[in-house]
């Protein structure tokens, strides 16, 4: 009994707003119309990394009071009248087709470096495409309803999620959770059955590039004609070291209890940008940058800021400038060591009358002298071993720096090719085999991989103990796929997707989002302390600080036994001659009369002779 | 060495048997390859359907079924027996409609007229409008005595499927040419328009860009807002007040024939793709019609839903920015501005420029009244509601038209959209099937696979079903509203059918595998095999007929026999020695 029907919610939801809102809103009309508010917020963080290159990090947040509309058509389907403003129609619509609670899809290319960047502000760093959403089963079409929702946006984004089938899809028991004080609240009032369910699709071979930011572009209200969207310019995007796309939709609480709620829809981009890659220097602008500026501010906007980390230097003050100065100053931020200076620039008041918005950082020497280095508390690494296209095996290298044990969940997914043998499983901590894997295994969930049907899944519940290497290793056999079942370039490999460590760590400055920038993750802190203050009786207040972060390993490329894709013209052909030269001398011997030819006397004596 | 005659005899018997029974593995082999290697095809009745282009089983008919009301205020001259004298006027009325109509087309919409026996004592408007006819093909005229003082003829046409008459002299003759004329005038165009449809008459009809959608039992209508500059203009629209004030009753009353759901939505910084003329004289700019089919950015503006598979029909409300201000539809510079300053796109929806003052973000309710007020006229022009008052032909007298307020039509017309629909259903499913029997004939490599088949039997079904409801609509009074909508139902459903039978994407799959791929890839087995057979079937042959010829050669000269065989045998044997040779 964890979730509660969805239709309460949203009757639940409609009638709160009815009870706040509708007053307000009742129009000269003899019916009194919901009219949620709508709110839309844009943000954009940036930092200089260590080796030189600048994250960018672009929030933008839109807020739907309500979906559901109380007034139809009578006789027709409920919710007839759907009207939107700021937030995009096409993503309600799939969202309300598709019975979709909560969606979540990335687009990335190129690889996050944890040990050089830390951990970025949107978590979701895995390379290629990742989609995940919770779907209400109360019609129990979840099945159905995935599948439609990969195909339509497959069609909205241009991408190939309709890839997403059976094949590829999982439901992780313990990793992506649905948080945040929503689900907190409606698990409490939770009168019904477990009706929401996840479904899990990876496409690590996704290209991402100008055809998806085009349509993910289209569903801001200010489109690339005002605000901080105006800076995007797909060029100089993708001429990135990393850049990574997303859309996340859930819905949320507006107040603490839970008395109003809204769905939230957020679209993040984040890149980073290597600056330093023509001369080295570390200075940067933000027509640099975006080779764009911000002319005018998106007025739908009620927030519109620019945030900048300052670079954390150690021991030398002032080596740089920043033009202009923040108007409020620089402030700090958390203490001793995971100190953290930023800047705020708001860009609301910017119109068509005045100069376009500018930003600018100027090193002393061009480079900084010196640079605290970054320790991520996590960090994990996958690769392949073994040899040949038959037999192959796979490890995992998680690395804890952390000082204290840390509670972990791994997920990995795999292919229905690769044959895993679960008896070959172990487990190295700091390079001992573990004998009894419970001490650090606490919950373990396995799907067997069926062939043509699902994927292998493997989902632990970790303790990884403090400063340590924990290794894993399995084998696994490689399938010789049917001929039709490559794909036309079967000889660069399958890709394998990225495995997932959730993990809660301490709050820590290797962290981007740390710093006054808590709102923009996607369970924001602002709820995670209303959901502890709900959970005090059962949880310890040592929690706090902790964040919930989620580590992303590489993608694998694995070869599979190949065959000659001509072979089967080959083979008839081959077979079509052999018959028909064993026809012919068959036929040959049939039709022709043999005589015995017997050599004249003379002939033959003469021959005898000689 | 000569061998004897019975060895060559038996040699020759074995040979033929062998290359008789390689032949005949062949051919009953062939049949057999043939069959596995053919695509599969489904028996398609093509009959029952070029019989349903002709009509031969049935003819759609929509029988109508007039009900007189006369009026007892005044009694008839010369009334002797009041049951003959009904009897009298009928019979009159038939008899005039018959005679003035055009003979094509009458059976479309045969007339059965009927006096009510009730007289009808009202003579107020009021107690017309309070009687409404709920069944769609059953439509009830008041007759009475004029009451104005200019004691001239005229017809009021009710929104309810009433009418009022009112018949300047009270004779018999009058009111039955009164009567006659009315129906011929308000029912003559739609039966020529039906027979025509039917007939496939309107070739040239057709081949005009039809403004109005084609049918389905749903649309998506989306309203939406483009708002040329956000930051100093409109930003917000109350546009649900507006649907629910202006659009709902319609849509409401729409839904005997389509169901819509509806939708609104707001973009924001939407530019033109080119930029429209400056007027300077005037100080507006302006749009000229040859630059209207450009209007819509098809590349920034998102109007397309992701989701719905019903036809959509879009309202787009412009608002240019303020340096584009005001922007107005009209031929050239000096040229009169378009009064509604909107424009329709056939098939697509319509669109209307509105130019507002700058810096007031909201659109309000009553700023969108005209707008809606557009926007329903174009939904009726999409939909294909034809204007009862406009098609009306002039005659001897005036008919006048009175419209529901709410709902802006008549169930006059909604009933002539009934008609109107299920005819173009009837006859556009009768073409895609006949297309589809055409396409399977013409195209042999086409797999047609079982499930078209079904697809194509139940739409002739519903043909059928759809065809006799309207046929007996009128024999059972009680039930016809119903008889119409599941005529319409079944008729949707052929059309239904019969599209997706044509538009299966099984039945393209195996046109990229045509017969000569299938000959390439035997080929290596075929002519290898060929060769040697065939050759060695020519020499049977020849042999056969050396041999008969010979037989006859015997049979005139015996001597001669004997060398002949010889000489036949040494020419085996040379051909025999150059074979090893060459081998």
């Amino acid at each position: 009994m964890r979730h509660t029907s969805v239709s309460t919610v949203l009757t639940l939801s409609v009638a709160l707003l009815a009870l706040t809102t509708a007053p307000a809103a009742a129009t000269k009309d003899s019916v009194p119309i919901l009219k949620a508010p709508e709110a839309f917020h844009e943000e954009l963080v940036l930092k200089p990394l260590n080796d030189g290159s600048v994250y960018s990090h672009f929030q933008f947040t839109t807020h739907i009071g309500t979906m559901m509309d109380e007034q139809h058509l009578d006789g027709a389907a409920s919710n007839l009248f759907t009207h939107y403003n700021l937030f995009p129609r096409s993503i309600g619509q799939i969202l309300h087709s598709f019975d979709v609670e909560e969606l979540h899809l990335t687009f990335t290319q190129g690889r996050w470096q944890y040990g050089d960047w830390g951990y970025p502000l949107a978590p979701s760093v895995g390379t290629g495409v990742e989609l995940w959403a919770w779907l209400n089963d109360d019609k129990g079409q979840t099945d159905l309803n995935w599948k439609g929702l990969t195909n339509t946006l497959s069609g909205l984004f241009c991408a190939s999620l309709n890839f997403i089938d059976d094949t590829i899809t999982t439901e992780p028991k313990l990793s992506f959770r649905n948080e945040g004080l929503y689900n907190v609240h409606s698990n409490v009032n939770a009168s019904s059955a477990d009706t929401k369910r996840l479904r899990y699709g990876s496409l690590p071979h996704e290209n991402v590039c100008t055809e998806n930011l085009t349509p993910w572009i289209k569903l801001l209200p200010c489109k690339t004609k005002a605000g901080i969207a105006s800076l995007l310019k797909s060029h100089k995007l993708f001429d990135s070291r990393f850049y990574s796309m997303s859309i996340h939709v859930r819905p949320v609480c507006e107040d603490e209890l839970c008395r109003v709620k809204s769905l939230e829809l957020v679209q993040s981009i984040t890149t980073v940008f290597d600056v330093a890659r023509h001369d080295g220097s570390h200075d940067w602008t933000l027509i640099g940058l975006f080779e764009r500026e911000i002319t005018q501010a998106c007025p739908l906007a009620s927030t519109s800021k620019i945030v900048l980390h300052l670079p954390q230097t150690t021991n030398y003050q002032n080596q740089y400038a920043l033009t202009p100065a923040p108007a409020k100053g620089t402030h700090f931020i958390g203490s001793e060591e995971d100190k953290q200076e930023i800047a705020v620039y708001d860009i609301s008041g910017v119109s068509a009358n005045s100069s376009p918005f500018e930003l600018s950082m100027q090193w002393e020497n061009a480079r900084p002298k010196s640079v605290r280095p970054i320790t991520p508390g996590i960090v994990a690494h996958r690769y392949f071993t073994g040899y040949g296209q038959e037999r192959g095996g796979l490890s995992i290298e998680i690395h804890n720096n952390n000082s204290e044990d840390v509670e972990s969940v791994y997920l990995d997914t795999l292919p229905w090719y690769l044959k895993l043998y679960l008896h070959t499983f172990t487990i190295d901590l700091n390079g001992k085999t573990l004998d009894n894997q419970r001490d650090l295994v606490s919950k373990m969930f396995y799907q067997p991989a069926v062939d043509r049907g699902r994927p292998a899944v493997l989902e632990m519940a970790l303790r990884l103990p403090a400063k340590s290497l924990v290794k894993f290793s399995i084998s696994f056999d490689k399938v010789f796929l049917k001929y039709t079942e490559y794909p036309p370039d079967a000889n660069r490999g399958f890709d394998v997707g990225c495995a997932v460590i959730t993990a809660e760590l301490p709050r820590q400055q290797g962290q981007i989002g740390y710093g006054g920038l808590d709102h923009l993750r996607i369970y924001q802190e602002r709820e995670a302390s209303q959901v502890q203050s709900r959970f005090n009786s059962t949880r310890g207040s040592e929690d706090e600080g902790l964040d919930k972060i989620r580590v992303y390993t590489e993608t694998l490329l694995v070869s599979l036994p190949t065959p000659d894709f001509s072979m089967p013209y080959n083979v008839i052909t081959l077979t079509c001659t052999v018959i028909a030269m064993f026809f012919g001398t068959f036929f040959n011997l049939m039709m022709r009369d043999f005589d015995v030819v017997v050599p004249k006397e003379s002939k033959a004596k003469g021959k005898k002779t000689t | 060495m000569t061998l004897p005659k019975d060895r060559t005899a038996a040699q020759d018997r074995t040979r033929r048997m062998v290359l008789l029974s390689i032949w005949i593995a062949i051919l009953l082999g062939f049949p057999l390859w043939w069959k596995t290697t053919r695509v599969y095809r489904a028996e398609l009745p093509f009959d029952e359907v070029e019989q349903w282009s002709q009509w031969s089983s049935c003819r759609p008919a929509f029988p109508l079924k007039i009900n007189v009301h006369l009026s007892d205020a005044v009694s008839l001259p010369g009334s002797v027996n009041p049951q003959q004298q009904h009897e009298a006027i009928v019979s009159e009325i038939i008899n005039k409609v018959q005679s003035s109509s055009p003979s094509s087309g009458s059976q479309n919409l045969p007339l059965e007229v009927v006096l009510v026996d009730q007289a009808w004592r009202g003579t107020k408007e009021q107690d017309i409008l309070d009687r409404p006819s709920a069944v769609p093909g059953t439509y009830d005229f008041y007759i009475s005595p004029t009451s104005s003082t200019s004691k001239k003829t005229s017809v009021s046409i009710k929104s309810q499927r009433q009418g009022w008459i009112q018949v300047a002299d009270w004779t018999q003759d009058q009111i039955s040419s009164a009567v006659a004329e009315t129906l011929e005038r308000v029912f003559g165009s739609e039966r020529t328009k039906i027979q025509k449809l039917l007939d496939r008459q309107d070739e040239e009809e057709a081949a005009k860009v039809k403004t109005a959608v084609k049918y389905a039992s749903g649309y998506q209508l989306t309203f939406s807002l483009f708002s040329g500059d956000t930051s100093n203009g409109v930003r917000e629209w109350k546009m649900q007040e507006a649907i629910n004030t202006y659009m709902a009753p319609f849509l409401r009353t729409m839904s005997v024939v389509s169901k819509f759901t509806v939708e609104s939505q707001v973009q924001h910084y939407a530019s033109l793709t080119f930029q429209p003329d400056l007027d300077a004289t005037a100080k507006e700019y302006y749009l000229t019609p040859d630059k209207l089919p450009n209007f819509i950015n098809t590349a920034e503006w998102s109007l397309a839903s992701t989701v719905s598979s019903l036809p959509s029909l879009n309202f787009l409300v412009y608002v240019p920015p303020a340096d584009q201000s005001p922007l107005v539809i009209k031929s050239g510079p000096g040229a009169p501005p378009s009064k509604t300053n909107s424009f329709l796109i056939p098939r697509w929806g319509g669109i209307t420029v509105l130019n507002r003052p700058a810096n007031d973000p909201i659109l309000t309710v009553s700023e969108l009244e005209p707008v809606m007020k557009i926007f329903l006229s174009q939904l009726r022009d999409l939909l294909g509601l034809s204007d009862l008052s406009t098609s009306v032909p002039a005659g001897s007298f005036p008919i006048t038209f009175q419209k529901n307020e709410a709902t802006s039509m008549t169930t006059w017309e909604l009933d002539q959209l009934l008609r109107k629909r299920i005819s173009e259903n009837l006859v556009d499913s009768i073409k895609t099937l006949g297309s589809l029997a055409r396409l399977v004939a013409d195209t042999p490599n086409m797999v047609v696979l079982d499930p078209i088949q079904e697809d194509v039997t139940q739409a002739l079904l519903d043909v059928k079903a759809a065809c006799e409801k309207v046929q007996g609509s009128s024999s059972s009074s009680l039930s016809t509203g119903s008889a119409v909508e599941e005529a319409l139902q079944h008729s949707r459903d052929a059309l239904e059918k019969a599209e997706s039978a044509f538009f299966d994407p099984t039945m393209v799959s195996m046109l990229y595998f045509p017969d000569e791929h299938k000959y390439a890839i035997y080929m290596p087995l075929f002519v290898p095999i060929s060769v040697p057979l065939l050759l060695s079937l020519l020499k049977e042959l020849k042999k056969w007929a050396a041999a008969k010829k010979e037989a006859k050669a015997k049979a005139s000269a015996k001597k001669t026999a004997g060398q002949d065989a010889d000489a036949e045998h040494v020419h085996d044997r040379k051909e025999e020695a150059e074979d090893r040779k060459t081998k």
